[in-house]
């Protein structure tokens, strides 16, 4: 598998929840793969950070966690145009930056725990975007390893 | 039918033919091939439900059991990250 087929976009429930538990099925995801395979954007950042105070999670974890093992991409596009661009993708229109993440870092999948607000099949269709589960995803990966 | 408590349990090759909606012949060819580990008690075989677990879920127990590690804090982190989202 080249890195260009593994390029993964991580929306930011994936990312707290691997700091909330190292049991968990995004820890292990976060810890197997690194990057440049696993990306962010900016406004994931701003989100992660706003999160992370209202659990009462040191920062630097945060940093540390990102620093090591994402890469930030700046979606250089306001929210207002993201969001009407990308709104047919999502049930909750606040989302739509996710997609947006995505579809223009040209990441083959989307890891998320929030599959029932994407609009999975429309997205795998016209954006060429597989969106998965941290768990689906690793058991993807176990199995090209096997075949 | 596959939760975390039943996953201590274990099945008869009858029982699993029909959670799976397969023969009961198939089920022994699964056994037979290694596709599902069973135990053998004097002539019965019994399933641990572990071993089915990529036939119901499609992912390994050991995949299972993270995902449901991580879905024990998800709505809390759902919850914050739609509050976040509203306001950036």
């Amino acid at each position: 598998m080249n890195q260009q087929s593994l390029l993964a976009f991580v929306d930011s429930d994936v990312i707290i929840s691997s700091l909330l538990s190292d049991q968990g099925a995004a820890y292990a995801l976060l810890h197997q793969l690194s990057q440049p395979s696993l990306l962010i954007s900016n406004f994931s950042e701003r989100e992660l950070a706003i999160v992370i105070a209202r659990l009462n999670i040191a920062s630097e974890k945060l940093d540390s966690l990102i620093s090591n093992h994402f890469r930030t991409v700046a979606l250089n596009q306001n929210l207002a145009t993201i969001k009407q661009r990308y709104a047919e993708f999502v049930t909750d229109i606040n989302d739509a930056h996710v997609v947006a993440g995505a579809h223009l870092t040209h990441s083959r999948f989307l890891i998320s725990y929030n599959l029932k607000d994407y609009q999975i099949g429309n997205i795998r269709a016209e954006l060429n975007v597989v969106v998965l589960t941290p768990a689906m995803f690793l058991q993807y990966l176990r199995n090209q390893k096997e075949i | 039918m596959f939760s975390t408590q039943n996953l201590t349990s274990a099945y008869t090759p009858e029982q699993v033919a029909k959670m799976l909606q397969l023969s009961k012949n198939t089920v022994y060819q699964l056994i037979s091939r290694g596709d599902i580990v069973a135990k053998k008690i004097g002539k019965l075989y019994r399933i641990p439900a572990a071993s089915i677990s990529f036939f119901l879920t499609g992912l390994d127990y050991d995949l299972y059991q993270a995902d449901l590690r991580d879905r024990q804090n998800i709505k809390q982190v759902t919850d914050l990250l739609k509050q976040a989202r509203s306001s950036l």
